[in-house]
Order: structure tokens, then C-alpha cells, then sequence
């Protein structure tokens, strides 16, 4: 189950976006078009656990469709989390938690408007404990990613991009694969 | 935890993030309040009720509860109490950040429940007056699996 607090606004603002993309009427970008500069709004999610987040692309090598991408997300709600303090001691403490990542991805474009992406990269994650000083895990972390790109042309030089795929990033949660959704704009 | 999320709200869940950045950042507080009710506070409080939830059940009917001053490393203990209900008010000095700690038994093992929340006044700007109130603190120490 979703968190009450957080399913009914989601849904709403999701088929407001849905509308929003029906109004712009886009058309599938040509294959050979990639952007210079890239931003997403991306979310990874698995069985226990979500993050949110904000992805900036830099396309490095246009013709190659290489590019290197920052990307910087949160858990956006506390998980609660037992730490042992002592034999058959456990403190249960509410965790916030933050992910950035410096990756480097290939596109690779398939039937129009839809390519393959492939990446990996760096990441950190942080975070802190509510009402104690004790800090969770916190570290550098491997990040790896693959999947389904679709780009929709809006304008001449500018693109709405959507990319759903597998993420693997050991974000210090129970689970390490994640399933990885992210929307934007290329320009 | 989260489980059992569904594939359809995941997708909403990213769909979801354009409108909310564009509401973050478009939103405006152009409400137009009106005159101030009858029961406006024209001078900030002292003090705040903080709300606390706990678990009661058979292993542990009564909880043992302490309330800190700061994070609870900083030894500032402001209250003690023993507790048999699953939600309990106490007043205290706003503008602070406490700590709630309470102890359970499961099984042989000892959990120690922690939670924070701070006590903070707010204001209302209404045509003819500002009000003040306490906004609620609550701190959640149930035992969560």
C-alpha cells in the first residue's frame, strides 16, 4: 500500500501531467535527434521503498549519443529502521535518506521514437536520524542503469523524454534492483 | 515499509513529479483572510501540546516513556511517565525540539522507540489582526515491524 498521505495528490497531479502531454501534442522525434541538455524528473521504486528525484543529461558526444548525468534524489518520507545498540537492544529510529550519482550513459536508438539506454556511475548516499545524533550508513555507492527511451518532439529543437527501465544502486535499503521511471525535457 | 506497491502507482508516482515541482514553484498566498475570528491569540503562546502515539498490547501495557530536551544524547530530560494509552498530550515550552523516548518488550528482546518533533508557533495575517497559535507536534513511537 502507498503511504494515505502521499496516493491522493500523486494520482491527482499524475493525470494532470497525462492531460498536459495530450495537450502538447507531440510527434515521435526523429532518430537521429539527441539533446545537448536533458532534464528529468525521475523516480526509482522496488517493494520496500521509493525515491524522487531531479536528473540533468549532458550530451558530450552528440554523434555517438554518449552523455554524463548528475542526478540527486530523496526517500520522500521517513522509513522507520532498527539499529542494535547492545545484545537484544534495538533502537527504532526514523531515517531520511539522500541519493546523488555522476553516471555516464549511451543511447542507443531503435524504431522511432523509441531507443535503449545504458549507464553507470558513482554515487553517495546520506542520511540522518531523527532526535539522535547516531548517523545511519552512509557511502559511496556503485549505480547502474538500462532501458526503454522514448523521445516525443514538441518543438524544433526540443523534446519531451521518457525512460523506464532497471536501476541497480545499493541505496542502503533492503533491496538493490529497482525499477527506474523518469520524465523531461531535452532542448 | 512500503510493499505491495502496484506497477500503476509507481507510474503515477513519476507522472506525478512534473505538476508537483510546477505547483512548488507557481503557488502564490494570495488568500484573502478576512477579519480575525473570536477566538484569536494576539500574543504568541508559551507553551504547546505535543501529541504522542504508542503501542499498547499485551506485552506491553504500560510503556515507560521520556520526553528530551534536544536529541536525547543531550541527557535533558523534561518528563517521565509511565503510559496505558495508545495516545497521550503534554504540555510544553514551544520553540523547542524534543525527543520521545519509549521502551518496549518483544520477545526477549528491548525496543527502544524514538521519535522528534518540535513545538513551533505560527501566525495568521488577517485584515484586522495577526493570530497565533501552537502548530502540532506529534511524535510517533509505536512499534513499527
Amino acid at each position: 500500500m502507498m503511504r494515505p498521505a502521499i496516493e491522493a495528490p500523486l494520482r491527482v497531479l499524475g493525470i494532470m501531467v497525462v492531460a498536459l502531454v495530450i495537450v502538447a501534442a507531440p510527434r515521435p522525434a526523429s532518430a537521429q535527434e539527441t539533446a545537448r541538455h536533458t532534464f528529468l524528473l525521475e523516480t526509482q521504486a522496488n517493494t520496500d521503498d521509493l525515491y524522487l528525484g531531479l536528473n540533468y543529461r549532458l550530451g558530450l558526444a552528440l554523434e555517438q549519443r554518449l552523455g554524463v548525468t548528475l542526478s540527486a534524489s530523496v526517500r520522500p518520507y521517513l522509513e522507520w529502521v532498527r539499529k542494535p545498540v547492545r545484545p537484544r537492544v534495538f533502537m527504532q529510529l526514523r531515517e531520511r535518506r539522500y541519493c546523488f550519482a555522476l553516471a555516464v550513459d549511451q543511447e542507443v536508438p531503435l524504431i522511432c521514437p523509441f531507443g535503449l539506454y545504458v549507464g553507470a556511475g558513482l554515487g553517495y548516499t546520506a542520511a540522518d536520524f531523527d532526535g539522535t545524533h547516531a548517523s545511519p550508513k552512509e557511502g559511496w555507492i556503485p549505480v547502474a542503469d538500462g532501458g526503454i527511451r522514448c523521445a516525443l518532439a514538441v518543438e524544433e529543437a526540443a523534446y519531451i523524454e521518457m525512460r523506464l527501465g532497471y536501476r541497480y544502486s545499493e541505496a542502503r535499503a533492503d533491496e538493490n534492483h529497482w525499477i527506474y521511471l523518469s520524465l523531461g525535457v531535452g532542448i | 515499509m512500503l510493499r505491495a506497491r502496484t506497477a500503476r502507482d509507481l507510474l503515477l508516482s513519476g507522472f506525478a513529479l512534473v505538476p508537483a515541482v510546477l505547483l512548488a514553484l507557481g503557488c502564490t498566498d494570495d488568500e484573502n483572510k478576512g477579519y480575525a475570528p473570536s477566538n484569536c491569540k494576539h500574543s504568541e503562546p508559551t507553551t504547546g501540546f505535543l501529541r504522542v502515539e504508542l503501542t499498547i498490547n499485551q506485552t506491553n501495557h504500560r510503556v515507560p516513556l521520556t520526553i528530551f530536551e534536544g536529541a536525547y544524547e543531550e541527557g535533558k530530560v523534561v518528563l517521565r511517565d509511565t503510559v496505558d494509552v495508545e495516545d497521550v498530550s503534554y504540555e510544553l515550552r514551544v520553540g523547542k525540539e524534543y525527543s520521545v523516548l519509549a521502551r518496549y518488550i518483544s520477545g526477549r528482546d528491548t525496543i527502544l522507540a524514538l521519535d522528534s518533533e518540535s513545538l513551533d508557533v505560527a501566525s495568521d495575517e488577517y485584515q484586522d489582526a495577526t493570530c497565533y497559535y501552537v502548530e502540532e507536534g506529534k511524535a510517533d513511537v509505536r512499534l513499527h515491524d
